[in-house]
């Protein structure tokens, strides 16, 4: 009993942190989205609204087309990278074996600042200075500034963030491979399998678990995205790659609502959740029953 | 079915730091069940897999009725492995583990899926793992997915099976079945089976010939019988039989042997002579088996030792007793119908035919006893 009277003191240095790091700013979002509150319309000056900014949200066109533009980004992202990473490993897992020191070379685009490489990327687009922009023109292959299409705006943000992204993935799956037992693969040696049949019924299975982290963690940040989208084109052109996150920054920092930015924020918090939750068991269930014939 | 013949090989790990097997030969006839017996990091498993070929020798050869082998891919060499550590399919089911080797690409046509089906659940029935074909590997006990492992070596009609500790992880019981079951499957097939063990017993009731493997050396090799009854050296001594020998030292005398912490053993002349003019100096190490030592009442006249009982483990119908003199502890084994107490004094006795003599430099056997 004596024990458990000092139990608090020893929780409360981590629960208080938890609480305002965590808890007082989520709790505080949550307020906002339920009031009026804006800097630039005086009327709104933080009065409770009932569930008005989320009855907004229903009929925002714009903000489906930010999930839209999310997804959009997104599966595209994710299949390119998850599949150009494991690509990368496969290669690459011989190699690091016998030189650790690959790991963090091979990191060095994701070590970079986001705004970095999205500058780096407008740079390299431009039709007038830009090597693959002046190539690309050159070469007939497009007839204006990809940035400033519709159609390549994203594709672009897509090649970007896969610069960025894809030796993360890699390196997972690298290192994943680095585990592996060594047995399996004696015995489908042994068994006469040949390199696809080892692949697909060792290490694939082997590694699914380090596929899946590695690709829930990007699917959690396609949410996130906004520096390199910021930098690259700000939603637009129009806004043809205005995602989750850019919009919610647009109302809330941009346009000042901070009412309303805070429940596309708590819409957006619900949909992750439920989305990774999904996603996790899905990903599990296919791979107990087997990923491949 | 394949004669095997292993020549010198030798492996190394880590750049050399382990020396895997140094210098190892051994032939297993056509057809034979041959064990490899030895302690754990003898180098039992090495030789397995640089038979099957998944890792490649350093230096030696290879044959499989006298063809090298040495160079060519594990599944042209046409052998089944059953791993120690399982090396299951994650993620395939039981069934699957089992149809594997025989949906190889180059064997797919020689079994057709309704034959390769039953025959991986006659396997699975043999094996006692009929009710688990549609299980993951992840889902089964230790002692169930080794006999998955085998189970996937079984299947197939190979030259030879390579089975590494193919039963170490089942209970008791279970062994005991298995142990005859194997070698009723052996029997059958006639297939030429290189089976690893740490235990004695295994090897001892299993193999048509053994070899006994320490520290990457052949120590001997032989029937079970031969190695049981003439142990080459202290080791094999010391490792077959169960309890182990008991190894006296001793000191030759002018009609015998001074045993340390005991009295006389008297020799025939003839042995003792031997003995002398074998041994460079005038001590040997005298080995004595457990079950060839007798109690007798302290008071007999023929003891080679005055002995206090230390502890005794019934083990059914036989027990074992450890023994102390002043000097020494030794095991005796004998039938558990009188129990002796803790603490008791007894005589024992035992006889010089029944002895093992080794030269306490070398720790070999003196021959010509």
């Amino acid at each position: 009993m004596k024990s458990r009277k000092y139990i608090w003191w020893w929780v409360s240095p981590a629960a208080i942190l938890f609480l305002l790091i965590i808890l007082v700013p989520f709790i505080t979002a949550l307020t906002y989205s339920f009031r009026a509150y804006s800097f630039t319309d005086s009327t709104a000056h933080g009065q409770f609204i009932g569930v008005e900014n989320y009855r907004k949200l229903v009929f925002d066109s714009d903000f489906y087309n930010s999930f839209k533009v999310t997804f959009l980004y997104m599966i595209p992202a994710i299949v390119f990278q998850g599949a150009l990473g494991l690509g990368m490993a496969l290669l690459m897992a011989g190699a690091v074996r016998r030189a650790r020191i690959l790991i963090p070379i091979m990191l060095l685009p994701t070590l970079l600042t986001p705004v970095v490489i999205g500058l780096v990327g407008v740079l390299i687009l431009n039709p007038d200075f830009g090597i693959v922009g002046q190539f690309l023109f050159r070469s007939g292959l497009i007839k204006e500034a990809v940035l400033g299409s519709t159609k390549l705006a994203l594709p672009a943000i897509i090649a970007v963030d896969s610069y960025q992204w894809t030796p993360f993935v890699a390196v997972i799956l690298t290192a994943g491979m680095l585990g592996l037992p060594k047995e399996p693969y004696e015995a489908a040696q042994v068994d006469g399998a040949n390199k696809w049949q080892t692949f697909i019924r060792v290490t694939m299975p082997l590694l699914w678990p380090y596929l899946v982290v590695a690709l829930l963690i990007r699917v959690i940040d396609a949410f996130r995205i906004f520096d390199i989208i910021w930098v690259m084109t700000r939603g637009g052109p129009g806004i043809s790659t205005e995602t989750v996150a850019v919009y919610a920054y647009r109302h809330t920092f941009r346009f000042w609502d901070l009412g309303y930015g805070s429940a596309l924020i708590m819409v957006i918090f619900v949909f992750i959740s439920i989305l990774v939750e999904y996603l996790y068991k899905a990903l599990q269930r296919w791979q107990s029953n087997g990923s491949a014939a | 079915m394949a004669k095997i013949e292993v020549k010198n090989i030798q492996k190394e790990y880590k750049g050399g730091q382990v020396n895997a097997l140094k210098d190892v030969s051994f032939e297993c006839a056509d057809g034979k069940f041959f064990c490899l017996l030895g302690p754990a990091g003898a180098g039992k498993t090495t030789t397995i897999k640089l038979i099957g070929g998944v890792e490649a020798v350093d230096k030696g050869e290879i044959f499989f009725d006298g063809k090298a082998v040495t160079d060519i891919l594990p599944m042209e060499r046409d052998i089944a492995i059953a791993f120690e550590t399982y090396a299951l399919y994650p993620q395939r089911t039981v069934r699957e583990n089992l149809l594997f080797p025989l949906q190889a690409p180059f064997r797919k046509e020689n079994w057709p899926v309704e034959k390769a089906e039953k025959r991986a659940v006659e396997i699975a029935e043999l094996l006692g793992i009929g009710e688990l074909l549609d299980r993951l590997p992840q889902q089964l006990s230790g002692g169930q997915r080794q006999r998955v492992a085998l189970g996937r070596a079984l299947v197939r009609n190979p030259k030879a099976y390579l089975l590494d500790e193919p039963i170490a992880h089942l209970d008791a019981k279970l062994r005991h079945r298995m142990r005859g079951e194997l070698k009723r499957i052996q029997i059958e097939l006639g297939i030429t089976t290189l089976y690893t063990t740490p235990d004695q017993l295994e090897a001892l009731s299993l193999a048509d010939e053994m070899a006994v493997i320490n520290q990457g050396i052949i120590e001997q090799i032989g029937t079970p019988e031969s190695i049981y009854k003439f142990p080459k050296n202290v080791f094999i001594a010391g490792f077959i039989g169960d309890p182990p020998m008991n190894i006296l030292k001793a000191n030759i005398i002018e009609n015998g042997l001074k045993l340390e912490g005991m009295g006389i053993l008297s020799l025939p002349e003839k042995q003792n002579n031997a003995l002398s003019t074998n041994l460079s100096e005038s001590s040997v190490l005298v080995g004595i088996r457990p079950k060839d030592i007798n109690l007798v009442s302290p008071d007999h006249k023929d003891l080679q030792a005055k002995a206090q009982v230390r502890n005794t483990q019934v083990l059914g119908e036989t027990m074992v007793i450890t023994m102390i003199t002043d000097l020494i502890e030794f095991h005796v084994k004998m039938s558990s119908e009188v129990v002796p107490s803790h603490g008791e004094q007894v005589g024992i006795t035992f006889d010089a035919v029944d002895c093992h003599f080794f030269d306490p430099k070398t720790q070999i056997r003196v021959e010509g006893l």
